[in-house]
This record gives structure tokens, sequence and C-alpha cells, in this order.
């Protein structure tokens, strides 16, 4: 059936489908072999990947990574418990505030959206530094406050002008129509434009995911109890905790073993495994909202 | 033109009151948004003062004593301070020219694929390096380019050619640094574009089809112009960065390795570096205030471009 | 639709408000009187945490009336943290404080209160007696002091550990000499491919650098490419002189030989590399290098792990007190609380003993006056007791030596104590106010220029038009101006002594 419609399009359109297949063949390999590498290296012996490097194929199959990360499963299992909490807290917040303002400012009839336009992104162009803010967000009780890994993320500037443009291709008519039957402008943008934005939602509700999930930053600043961690700020712990030590006491009569636990290369990538497959499951998820058509579809409908 | 709006100044107050009744629920939507960044990065922004300030703790930001330009004299008297600035701003073009290029391709070419499966999966695959934090990469790369035992160098000596020490040459870096970006970047910045093409009505294809339009045709003529402003502001919006280094991607991939500094060193790893040990905040934020103004003037001259071309697309 | 998505909202803000109030610490009510001290530490917070420091809580309420809470900073972020810490007024009352976390400069940004002699004697009198007037001075920045230093015996000489099945197997004598070791490096070269003999430039550094020439030098002060001469009592441009060339070269002949490999600089795991078996040698400091040597004679005896000192008949300083140390908060209000505690930590046994070891019985036994047996090994992992941070209440009349460590560990000391000699070298503070700029530029072309030299990345050939280069970018950078500053204050702090 798929062939016969193949053989149906005309020969210039069969080789650039070849074209694409391969193009996009390749960059898959590229993408997913490097990946497919730190999985086999948390499950390869430690001192295979310390005299060989990593493999595609587990030489010396090892559980020992996992096994060392999971003797203590309640730091992980409350690292999964916060980021979870916070991705979904945070994801849904930032979604429905940031497409009210990104709505806002594409209305060619709002009179300042130039102007509040500029002073949202001004402030991607110049901030206090690290100091200021800390001492802000201090002074708001930031300290070992999850609000402080989700405030961050709310609002972004990337965010509200990739929905402001989507929205801005939306047709007008469809809120001029509204307007004429009375509607006001929250249900408008509740009702009709959320609807039809669905595939930017979904990108942005992705990349809000991602960015929460991937707290670490904050984490460092605010959060001292060890119970409120997040899985990436335990992953960036173990990735560089024991470098910046060594780098910081070198020169010192330190025991460098006894004093940081010390992790091997292999637990390092179970840990990065550990910290990114649940994501990993959120992105096919998504996916469904990217069907050629479905929009324009709809508006018809 | 100055003077009819200050002839009709008490109209133009009655018409912004006007304007305000009449606006009143688009306000109150958009006000969450004006609080935050009034909040969150308006009052922390007086911070750039540190800029000029020899900060002392017991004192505070505003009353330490100001330091005039002398925060600013170690970035420029260190002889490094062009450099730095030239490979930061080359680097960040290259990333946002060929990335978006890439992202494009990728996302065109996906749309293109009939079947969901394929089209999906392949899709996690180009998705996959984002999730690979940067230190991991680093250590990826060095097992690709190791001396001793990396494939590179296995595969040259099959084929008796002379290895490399990728790590003792400068000239390898920036390809190498612009690929692992791209690679990088590639799955999260093709989604946009995915969304957008998504968008598109697609009787327009149907119509061009059945005029006989060719699939090159269909992309450039259909595909291309409606991804245009997504484009646009994507380059604009990091362009506004152009001037800012990814410090965790360069350390990663570098470390100390002074024998590559000429071609890899940006503003951030600079900084980093010199001021490890004095940990200076004047200072820091005095090299935070230069990058924030290049880009700043830079972003205005991109803007104005854009704003002469196509007002539509322009960021403000 | 609208109704959802307000009820939706409201949900989620209790949700995290909630979340967030039950995270804020809920000061208790009990006991009027108990001062609730904070203390912030380094590195990972012990498993035994709980256990431990509750313990010590019991003991602290009845002798001065307090409590102690400990935070830790992880060492992957202190150096943004440490600095944060201050700028806020932030509540808490001890902090660990050492030269390797800049004290002299965050003590000149008033980040921390001064400890007076009145405020010890009333405080802490036995802290007191014991801090030598050297101390005091290696903790005084501009006249004050702001940290309690550490008082223990402590050197950064370095010794390696190689492997004893190696030597043997090459038909070699015990290696007691730097050309043995040499030696030794050659043969790992030549017979064992799979091997990497040398991981640690440091070594080349450190011993042909160093040793060799059987004079101390301290790199000093930091940051400035300077060095001191420990005998002679005066500074050296480093990189200016013959020694640091001939390492220079010695590190590349080594690279030509295949001992060290060409991209040692870029390889991220050389610190396993030997419990791996994949590097002939292990270069750190005594105390690392004894703990390594004691987990591996466990864990592959058959490697026969030896220990190599080549430091011997080379002058040695101590370390600096301020290595580790514990400071007060500028804003705290419980200073006299806090010393109090501090002079509890140092010179009680019990909560030196507790603090150091862990409980006794559990985590270790005493052997004799001043000794003790770990029992860490006969516990499950999480039952173990490692220490971490506690080096800021380091005091030499309380430590116990571990009875289990490997035997050459003490005899290697014992003589290291003989060689000690003395000097007022830490004492000096260098202001570096007058030179901030030259001292960046110093860092950065050390880095770009000095760097690759070390680490032996530049080709034999090559060398001299380097070393060339790098004098003359020194020179631009602004050395001989720190340089002269550094004599001109060093003099003046002589002065001072006399």
């Amino acid at each position: 059936m798929k062939t016969n419609k193949f053989n149906k399009k005309p020969i210039e359109y069969r080789i650039f489908l070849v074209v694409v297949y391969i193009f996009i063949i390749a960059v898959s390999l590229i993408g997913v072999l490097p990946f497919i590498m730190m999985l086999s290296g948390s499950f390869t012996s430690e001192s295979y990947i310390i005299n060989h490097g990593y493999s595609l194929i587990p030489k010396e199959f090892s559980v020992l990574a996992y096994k060392t990360i999971f003797e203590n499963p309640d730091k992980i299992i409350s690292a999964y418990v916060i980021t979870i909490g916070i991705t979904v807290v945070g994801t849904l917040l930032s979604l429905l505030l940031s497409a009210m303002t990104a709505y806002v400012l594409q209305r060619k009839d709002f009179p300042w959206r130039n102007k509040l336009s500029y002073f949202i992104y001004f402030t991607t162009l110049f901030n206090g530094g690290l100091t200021p803010w800390y001492m802000l967000m201090m002074k708001l009780g930031m300290k070992n406050n999850l609000i402080a890994l989700i405030i961050p993320h709310i609002f972004s500037v990337f965010n509200i002008l990739i929905m402001r443009n989507y929205m801005n291709g939306i047709p007008h008519e469809i809120t001029e129509s509204a307007k004429v039957d009375g509607a006001n402008d929250f249900l408008i943008f509740a009702k009709l434009i959320m609807p039809l934005s669905k595939p930017v939602l979904a990108t942005i509700a992705l990349f809000t995911g991602l960015a929460v999930w991937n707290e670490w930053y904050n984490c460092m600043l605010f959060i001292s109890d060890t119970k409120l961690y997040t899985l990436q700020y335990y992953l960036y712990n173990m990735l560089n905790n024991a470098a910046a030590m060594k780098a910081l006491v070198s020169g010192t009569s330190t025991d460098l073993l006894a004093s940081t636990d010390l992790p091997s290369e292999s637990t390092k990538l179970a840990m990065a495994m550990i910290a990114t497959g649940p994501i990993l499951l959120l992105y096919p998820f998504i996916q469904k909202y990217f069907v050629k058509g479905i929009v324009i579809g709809a508006v018809k409908g | 033109m100055k003077r009819t709006i200050t002839a009709n100044t008490p109209l133009k107050r009655t018409s912004f009151l006007h304007n305000v009744s009449k606006h009143k629920c688009l306000l109150l939507m958009i006000l969450p948004a004006l609080l935050y960044y009034f909040i969150f990065s308006y009052i922390p922004m007086f911070g750039v003062v540190l800029a000029f300030k020899k900060y002392d703790y017991a004192l505070g930001i505003l009353k330490s004593p100001f330091a005039g330009l002398e925060n600013f004299e170690f970035f420029f008297k260190s002889g490094q301070a062009w450099t730095v600035t030239r490979n930061t701003f080359l680097y960040n073009i290259a990333f946002i020219a060929l990335g978006n290029i890439m992202q494009l391709i990728v996302a065109i070419f996906l749309t293109e694929i009939g079947s969901k499966k394929v089209r999906k999966t392949a899709q996690t695959c180009i998705f996959f390096p984002y999730f690979i934090s940067w230190v991991v990469v680093g250590a990826i790369v060095y097992n690709f380019f190791s001396f001793d035992y990396g494939v590179v160098n296995n595969v040259l000596s099959s084929l008796s050619i002379d290895p490399v020490n990728v790590y003792s040459e400068p000239k390898y870096w920036p390809f190498i640094i612009v690929f692992l970006d791209i690679w990088k970047g590639l799955g999260y910045g093709s989604i946009v574009y995915m969304a957008t093409i998504t968008g598109i009505d697609t009787s327009i294809y149907e119509a061009a089809e059945i005029d006989g339009a060719n699939i090159m045709q269909r992309i450039w003529h259909i595909t291309i112009p409606a991804l245009r402003s997504t484009m646009i502001t994507l380059v604009l919006l990091a362009l506004g960065r152009v001037f800012r280094g990814n410090l965790t991607m360069f350390y990663s991939l570098i470390g100390n390795n002074g024998l590559l500094y000429n071609y890899t060193d940006v503003i951030d790893t600079f900084t980093f570096r010199t001021l490890l040990f004095s940990n200076d905040i004047g200072m820091s934020s005095a090299v935070g205030l230069y990058q924030s103004v290049l880009c700043f003037v830079f972003i205005m001259l991109a803007n104005a471009v854009v704003k002469k071309i196509d007002d539509d697309s322009a960021l403000f | 639709m609208k109704l959802t998505k307000k009820i939706l909202c409201f949900i989620l803000s209790a949700a995290m408000v909630s979340v967030a109030g039950g995270c804020t610490k809920n000061a208790g009510n009990d006991g009027e009187k108990i001062t609730k001290l904070k203390m912030i530490l380094t590195g990972d917070k012990p498993t035994q945490y709980d256990a431990i420091y509750g313990k010590l809580n019991e003991m602290l309420r009845e002798d001065i009336g307090a409590e102690v809470e400990i935070e830790y900073y992880n060492y992957s972020d202190l150096n943004q943290k440490y600095s944060l810490l201050f700028s806020n007024g932030e509540d808490f009352d001890i902090v660990f404080a050492a030269n390797w976390v800049n004290y002299n400069q965050q003590a000149e940004k008033n980040s921390f209160m001064e400890i007076t002699d009145e405020m010890l004697k009333k405080n802490a009198p036995k802290t007191y007696e014991t801090l030598t007037e050297n101390a005091k001075n290696e903790a005084r920045v501009n006249g004050k002091m702001y940290m309690i230093p550490n008082t223990a015996t402590e050197y950064d000489t370095n010794v390696a550990l190689i492997r004893g099945d190696l030597r043997e197997k090459y038909g070699m004598e015990p290696i007691t000499t730097l050309d043995d070791f040499e030696t030794y490096l050659e043969n790992v070269a030549n017979n064992d491919k799979e091997i990497i003999p040398l991981v640690n430039l440091v070594a080349v550094g450190s011993f042909w650098g160093g040793y060799k020439n059987k004079v101390g030098r301290i790199e000093t002060p930091k940051g400035t490419e300077l060095i001191y001469d420990v005998s002679e009592k005066k500074f050296d441009k480093k990189d200016f002189q013959e020694i640091y060339r001939d390492q220079v070269k010695k590190t590349r002949e080594f690279v030509d030989k295949g001992i060290i490999p060409a991209d040692i600089v870029a390889n991220k795991t050389i610190d396993n590399m030997f419990e791996n078996g994949k590097a002939a040698t292990y270069v750190k400091n005594l105390e690392t290098c004894a703990s390594m040597a004691k987990k591996l004679r466990a864990s592959h005896p058959e490697w026969k792990i030896e220990i190599c000192d080549f430091s011997q008949g080379v002058p040695k300083v101590k370390n600096p007190s301020i290595a580790n140390g514990l400071a007060l908060n500028r804003t705290t209000k419980n200073a006299d609380k806090a010393l109090q505690f501090i002079e509890l930590l140092r010179n009680d046994k019990r909560y030196f003993d507790l603090t150091w070891y862990g409980i006794e019985g559990k985590h270790w036994e005493a052997d004799g006056e001043n000794g003790y047996v770990s029992l860490n090994s006969n516990l499950a992992k999480e039952e173990r007791y490692e220490p971490g941070c506690v080096w800021g209440w380091k005091n030499q009349e309380m430590l116990r030596t571990d009875k289990t460590d490997i035997p050459e560990k003490q005899e290697i000391l014992k003589r290291w104590e003989q060689e000690t000699v003395e000097s007022d070298i830490y004492g000096f503070v260098f202001d570096d106010a007058n030179v901030k700029t030259e001292l960046v530029s110093i860092a950065s072309v050390a880095s770009q220029y000095g760097g690759p030299l070390y680490n032996g990345m530049v080709e034999q050939s090559k060398l001299d038009d380097a070393f060339k280069t790098y004098e003359e970018k020194l020179t631009q950078a602004g050395i001989d101006k720190v340089y002269e500053e550094t004599v001109k204050q060093y003099e003046e702090y002589q002065k001072t002594l006399k």
C-alpha cells in the first residue's frame, strides 16, 4: 500500500525522500550512539572503563554502579519526588502564565504591546549579577524553599516570544468574531486561542518541563536540606564534587580518599541515566501534538 | 508630529485612561509577567553598581566605596580582552547561523517522513544529546581523540596515517566545538520549527501540488516563508547573547589546556579562570556589564535592521 | 473552563505554599536558655550525622547550654556559595575558614568577626594557650585575627606509590633514589604497553623540580608565580629559574619516552588509574598515599604496593596553620557561646574523639593513650563514620594514630619532623591591593603559556623559544612590579617581627 503510494509520486520526490532518509538516519545515529555509550558505560566494570574507555556494548558487564547508587534508595526516591513535583507544578504554572502574556503581547489592538515586549525583553540583556539576585531571593524567604526552584522558570522571554509568534499566525477573525459575540478577552484566550495553540503549548511544556527537570543551579544556591535536593543536583555533585575538591585542597595535606566519596566513572554514568530516564518518557507523549495539519483542520471544523 | 502630541496632552491622558479601562482584562492577564520581571529582574538590576565598587560585606552594595573603573582594568590590561571577545562573538555567530540552518533542515525533513514510527524514533534519537551533560560529553570526546587509544587515532593508524594529538592542536577545536554545540541543540531547536510547520495549512500544499509545484518549490515557496518570522525571532533572541559564552561547555571540553586558548578561550572562561583565586565580586560584575553593553548595542542594531526589512518580525 | 483553571491554579499555589511551609525550620521552644549555634562546614554531610551530632548536642546542652546545627557546602559549588554567604547577612555563627577558600581575601572584605585575645582568654583559655605566636601571626590580616587556626603538624610533601610486583618483574632492587624511580618508569614504558608509567604530573614538579635539588621552596604568595627559598629567605621569579626549566625539560623528555601520555592534561580519570591497574605510579601527599596503599594492600595484595619518599634531606616547612580553621560570622550574636563550643571541640577529648572518630565501641576502639583502631570496615556502608570536614578543629595534642594505617606512614612522618625547619614565611600575608590587575594578567599568562610548558606539551626543540616567550609575557604582565611589591612588603613584615 505504502510502496504504491511512493511509486505514484514523481521521480524528483522519490530522490528527495531518499536524501531525507539518509540524512535523518545519519543525524539520528550521531545523536543516539553517544547515549548508548553512556548507557553501556553505566553497565561496565570500572576497571574496563579506566583501561579501555567507553564502548557501545558492555564488554565487562557489571551492575555494581546501580547497586552502589541504590544502596541508599531513600535519597534517590526523595529526589525523584521533589523533581517530579516541581516539574509538574512549574510547567503548568508557566504554561498558563506565559500563554496569557504571549496572547496579550500579540493582540494588535493592545496599545502598549511594543513597550511591554521591550520591558520584558530588556531583562535578557542586563542583569545585576548573582549577588543582588541572591540577596533578593533570600529576603523573600527562599532558603530551603521549593518555590525557589520554580520561580526562575515561570517566565522565559524565549518561550513568550515563541508563543507570541505562533499565536500571531492564528487568524485574527477568530478573536474579532468572538468579540462581536460579546466574549471577554480571557474567555477568548481560554476557549479559542488555547485549544488552537496545542502544538506550541506542547513545545513550551516540553521546554519548561526540561528546564525545571534539569534544575540544579538554584538548588545549589538555595537548598541546603539534603531531603529537598533535586535529581540533577545529585548528578551535578557526583560529576563535579571530587574534581572540585581535588582542585581546592591540592597542595594541602588533606587525605583525598577519606574526605569525600569519590564516585567511579560507571557510577557517574549510572547516575546520569537515572537522572534523565523519566524525562525521556515525556518526550513521545509530547510528540503526538506535532502531527502535520492538526491545527488548521480543527479551525475549519 | 511632536508638536501635535504636546498640544493634545489632555486628550492623550483621557485616551490613556480610556485605553486602560478598555483593555483592563488584557492588562490583568499580563500583570503577572510585569510584576515578575519588575521584582526578579528590574529590582536586582541595581546591582550593576557593583561593577564600580570595592565590595565590602560589612557595608553592603550601596554603601561600599566607589572604585571608579578599577574593576574593569584587569580585563582590559590582561592583553586577552580582544582575543576572548572576538572568540566569544565568532563562536556564537557560528552556533547561531549553522545551528539554525541545521535545525531548519531537520525539521523540514522530519515532517516529510511519512512513517510515524520512523519519524518519532528519529526525532527521539536526535533529541538524545540534549540530555548528556557537558562533563560527560567531555569524557566521550576524549574517548574519541585520546592520543594513545582514541577511536580517531586507531582508525588513522589502521590506514597507516600518523596519529594526531588533537589536544595540542588548536586548529581542530573550532570545528569540534561548533559541531558539538549544533549536535547538542539540534533536537531541541528543531522542535520549534516543527511546531510551526505543524501550523501550516495543508490545503496550501495540496493546491501547490495540483498546480505542479515540485517538492523543492513547495519547501522554498511555502514552508520557508511560513517559518521566516519564527526563524528571525530565534536568531534575534540568540543574538542578544552573542557576547556571552557557555562556560560549562568550554570548560568541560578544554579545561586547563593553555595550548588551545588562542582558539578556544571565551570571555566567560577567561574570567572564571583568572578570578578563581580572588573571587572578586566587583571584577566579575564589571565583565558582566561589559558583556551586557556589547550585547545591548549589537541587538539594537540587529533589531533596527530587521525592523527596516520586516516590521512584524522585529523583537520590539 | 475558566473556573477549573482558577481552581487548579489555587490548588497548585496552595500546595506550593504548604510544601514550602513544611520546609522552614521550626524553632523549638523547649528550654529557653539553650543557645542554637549554626556552623557551616565544607564537603558532604556525614552519613552518621544524626547519631554523632545528636550525641554531641546532648553533651553540649549540659556543658554550655547550647546546641549546634551544621550545614554542609559541597565542594562543587563552594567557591560561589562561600562568598554569597556573607553578602546577605545570613544567619550563622561559625564557619569553616582556610587559605584554600580565600581566607585572606574574605577577611579583607569584612566577612568575619575579629577574635581578640580577650575573647579567647574569657571563652577559650586552653585554645588561647595552645595557639603559638606564629600561628596567630599567620591568622592575622591587617593586624587582626579572624580565625582560630588548627594546631596540627602537617606537610604538603608528596610521596609516590609503586607496584612492587612490577619492580620485581624488572629485576630491580627496592627504589630509594630518583634515578631508581626513573629506571622503574622506563621499564614500565618499555615492557608493559598497557600500563601508563606516570600520570600525576605533580611528580615531576615535586621530585625533579624540588626534592632533587634538596632545597625547600614554597610557591607563595598564591598566584604571583613567585617562589620563596626557605633556607635563603628570599623570593625569586619562579619561571625564570634554571631548576624549573629543567623540570619542564624533564617532563617533555618523559612524554617523548612514553612515560607520560602526550594528552595527559585532557584526561580526567587519572586519579582512578592506579587502583584500576592502568597506571604504575600514584603521586599524592602522604595522607592520601597512605590511605590508597592501605586500601590496595587489602584489595590487591599481589601488587605489593610500596611507598617511596624522595624528599630525604630536603628542609621542610610545616603547612600554615590557616590551612584549616574556624571563623566567626561578622554578624553573629553568639560569639561567646561559639568560642566556648570551639574550645570544647578542640580541647575536650570527648568532643574531639566523637567528631573525629565516631562513637567509641562502634566506629573505633582505643589502642593505648594516643592510638585507635578503626572499626569502619566491619560496618555496613551507611553505618560507617567518615568525619568529613573536621579539620577546622584539628589539634595535634588530641589526634590519635590509626593502628590500621600502613607502618611506613609513621616512619616517614618521624623523619620529616626531624627535617622540619622553622620558618615565618606563612605569617607573611601579602596585600595585593596595589597589584590586583597585574596578578590577574599573570594568572592569565601562566595558564596560557606556562601551562603547556609544565604539562610537557611543548616539543623539546621549541622549548627555548617557548621559555623566552613566556618570560616576555610575564614581564609584560608586570611580574617585576609584583616581585618588588612582595619583597618590599616582606621586608616590612620582617621588621615587625624584630
